[in-house]
């Protein structure tokens, strides 16, 4: 902790952390305040995990809290429900979206629906740390995103900063809160050493203290009037830069940050719709079944006369991910593809 | 005394050179020593820098810059 | 059971195709991606797990199969795949994400697939034990010549897939071939931190197979348990869990230090590829001349697949919308 007891007029030392860092300190916070916790997945006390979400931890907390186990998810995810029945607070790491495959129904058939099935009975409070998404050749089973998989099911919680201050906030939240929660960074948002430099617009200032961020709420990164470009994540950053090119235009874009997958902040949708008339949604989720379809459905089910032209939506095509440089540039949701449904939806009348 | 913010010999291995990844503390604040202050990358590699000293952080460095082994990244002056 | 001087110089070959592709590899994947180290750029991007120290396993398995059986890698696939005789130059071109690679570009690395061969990957940890013991159940039912065979790490012993095709393996008398690859490590995680049991030959017991575990990454002896478990599977006896002690001489991936290894331990590792190498000229199999004549061969073939892996076309970026459905 740095203190100012010298007078130099200088204030408490404000810190830019990467996603990464803040996501780690919100743990390491939650770790010393509750002994009843534990972190629990694959290659996460030696290594410190394979995106740095539990760097330093094994030294401070020692492995018998901080739990390397074998390539056994269904074993370990059982494991970690029944800990959380029986009144700990287990963290579990899976370092892929797509490595829920393996051990889809631990999570969705018994952790996520345990405490409707008892009638309250049992909580489970359980927490995973996800990575997630593509972009940088990984290929078909280690690119995926599935926000719709897991948020398609009852009982689970999905949040997905797009910044390091959201990324510790919403780790609190997720830590205290006694449901099954999923705490989702993009890959390439994180801040790590093998993707090359940090997205500047993921660090943020980092207040020292305990904070949280209320699930299903969205927040606005950019105000504007003409239209809605609604994303998460990578999409996020993705929208900001179409919107400062759009804005060089003569478009006000407005840049509405999802952030909570489930639950969904379906008023701030509306509200922002409302307000401009136009949407954009932007996804790297897979198209069909998915969070941009939901996004819709709100404005076709609350006022569909808000929209001046049909709603675009920005996503992954139903393929899977391919590993060829050009062909999985194709599919990503970049800011090209932002743009032009921005232009087009701007162009576009109702019928 | 000022003191300079390098990159420990045992850190760099056989790599000549590397990249400044980023800064937590801006230029002026307050560190003490020890402090995890930035990060920067030597080869696959992801480092942790520590404030060598209690005192002002001066950065020399921006993020993005290769640096080479003796590079001085910044400095720790007094408070 | 001893290997002929045909079938060692085979396996040689095998091993040292597969070492000279993987040197290859490893140079031109850092191209691109220094002084920041960025997966996605330069030529060869994304995730490489590369076989170094691991060629044995590989040579000595596939050496005793023929055209008619399967095999099924994990995402340490080149020693296996090349072992297996899949084609080099469309190799490094799906490797490059080439129109020209096995499967134009879509799989990458850890998802090589070769049908001409009966060759397949997978990315996820045990997931081609299925599959691997599905093509044994298709031989059987339709009466058809051949067994399969699935590489897996030691990791993979103790994912859920392993055990229930095991057992469906030891139940239904398939004629399969667990390979376990024992490098001792599943990532950053040591075997001894990781399973139960020392060996998971050991395990096969439990599965009503034949189990058999070889220490000590050598090519002949690996032939010699590797001919007992293809005997056994085509006198159509059932399966088998071999173990082979390996060494997986790099990190996990390219870019990984393996800083969590003991220094001590990670120094002690033997190159098998010069070892077997030795043995070869010690026992006279070839000569100094015949051996430098093999390896100049084999070192073409590399070039050549590197070269056309570099020199062939990307696929249109709208070809990723094709070939979702037969």
């Amino acid at each position: 902790m740095v203190h100012s007891d010298v007078d130099t007029g200088a204030s408490r030392a404000e810190r830019t952390l990467t996603m990464a860092r803040a996501g780690r300190e919100a743990v390491i916070s939650e770790m010393r305040r509750n002994p009843n916790m534990f972190l629990i997945g694959e290659d996460i006390a030696k290594l410190g995990g394979v995106f740095g979400t539990s760097i330093g931890m094994a030294d401070e907390f020692g492995t018998a809290r901080i739990i390397d186990t074998p390539i056994s998810e269904t074993g370990f995810i059982g494991i970690a429900t029944g800990a959380a029945m029986a009144g700990m607070r287990p963290v579990v790491e899976i370092a892929f979206v797509d490595f829920i495959g393996v051990c889809f129904n631990q999570i969705y058939n018994f952790a996520a629906k345990t405490h409707y099935m008892s009638g309250g009975q049992y909580k489970v409070p359980l927490t995973f740390m996800i990575g997630y998404g593509g972009g940088y050749n990984d290929a078909a089973q280690h690119s995926q995103t599935l926000f719709a998989t897991l948020g398609h099911v009852p009982g689970i919680k999905i949040v997905t900063p797009a910044d390091a201050y959201d990324a510790k906030g919403l780790m609190h939240s997720c830590l205290r809160d006694d449901n099954v929660t999923v705490w989702m960074v993009h890959k390439r948002l994180w801040g790590l050493g093998w993707l090359g430099f940090p997205l500047p617009a993921a660090l943020a200032t980092v207040p020292e203290h305990d904070y949280t961020i209320p699930f299903g709420q969205s927040r606005v990164w950019r105000e504007g009037s003409d239209l809605t470009l609604a994303g998460l994540g990578l999409t996020v950053h993705n929208s900001l830069q179409a919107a400062e090119q759009l804005a060089a235009e003569g478009i006000s874009a407005e840049v509405l940050d999802l952030r909570s997958v489930v639950p969904l902040d379906r008023d701030g949708v509306f509200r922002s719709v409302a307000k401009t008339g136009r949407l954009v949604v932007a996804d790297e989720d897979y198209l069909s079944f998915g969070v941009t379809s939901e996004v819709l459905a709100v404005i076709a089910e609350r006022d569909p006369s808000v929209l001046k032209s049909p709603a675009v939506r920005v996503a992954y095509p139903d393929v899977p991910v391919p590993f060829s440089r050009p062909m999985e540039d194709f599919c990503l949701p970049s800011v090209e593809r932002i743009l032009a449904a921005a232009r087009a939806t701007m162009k576009g009348r109702k019928r | 005394m000022r003191v300079d913010i390098v990159v420990p010999g045992e850190m760099w291995g056989d790599s000549l050179e590397g990249v400044m990844l980023t800064w937590i503390y801006k230029d002026g604040a307050l560190v003490e020593k020890d402090q995890v202050i930035g990060e920067m990358m030597v080869e696959k590699a992801q480092l942790e820098l520590l404030a060598p000293a209690s005192g002002r952080l001066r950065i020399l460095t921006a993020p993005e810059t290769v640096i080479g082994r003796r590079h001085v990244l910044g400095t720790i002056e007094p408070p | 059971m001893q290997p002929t001087s045909e079938q060692r110089l085979w396996m040689y070959e095998a091993m040292y195709r597969s070492r000279r592709l993987d040197d290859a590899v490893l140079a031109a994947y850092m191209e691109g991606k220094t002084p920041v180290f960025h997966m996605g750029k330069g030529p060869l991007p994304g995730e490489m797990h590369q076989s170094f120290g691991q060629e044995p396993c590989a040579a000595g398995v596939c050496v005793h199969l023929g055209a008619d059986d399967a095999v099924g890698a994990g995402h340490r696939p080149h020693h296996v795949a090349i072992a297996r005789g899949v084609n080099l130059k469309r190799m490094a071109a799906e490797l490059f994400g080439k129109k020209t690679g096995l499967s134009g570009g879509r799989g990458g690395h850890m998802h090589l697939y070769d049908a001409t061969v009966n060759f397949f990957c997978s990315g996820i940890i045990a997931e081609g034990m299925g599959p691997g013991a599905g093509m044994a159940l298709a031989r059987k039912m339709m009466k058809k010549p051949g067994i399969a065979v699935a590489f897996v790490g030691d990791g993979a012993a103790n994912q859920g897939a392993f055990h229930e095709v095991m057992n469906m393996v030891g139940l239904w008398k398939l004629p399969f071939i667990c390979v376990i690859e024992d490098n001792k490590y599943g990532v950053s995680v040591a075997k001894r931190d990781s399973t139960a049991v020392a060996h998971n030959s050991d395990r096969a017991s439990a599965y009503a197979v034949a189990g058999e575990y070889v220490a000590g990454n050598d090519p002949d002896l690996i032939f010699a348990a590797a001919g007992r478990a293809v005997e056994r599977a085509r006198r159509g006896e059932g399966g088998s869990i071999l173990e082979l002690e390996t060494e997986r001489l790099h990190g996990h991936f390219i870019g990984d230090s393996g800083a969590y290894r003991p220094e001590a331990e990670r120094k002690a590792m033997k190159d098998p590829v010069p070892a077997y190498r030795q043995r070869l000229l010690a026992e006279a199999v070839l000569s100094a001349d015949q051996l430098a004549s093999l390896e100049a061969r084999v070192q073409g073939e590399v070039d050549e697949a590197m070269r056309f892996g570099r020199e062939s076309e990307y696929p249109a970026p709208e070809q990723a919308l094709e070939r979702l459905y037969a």
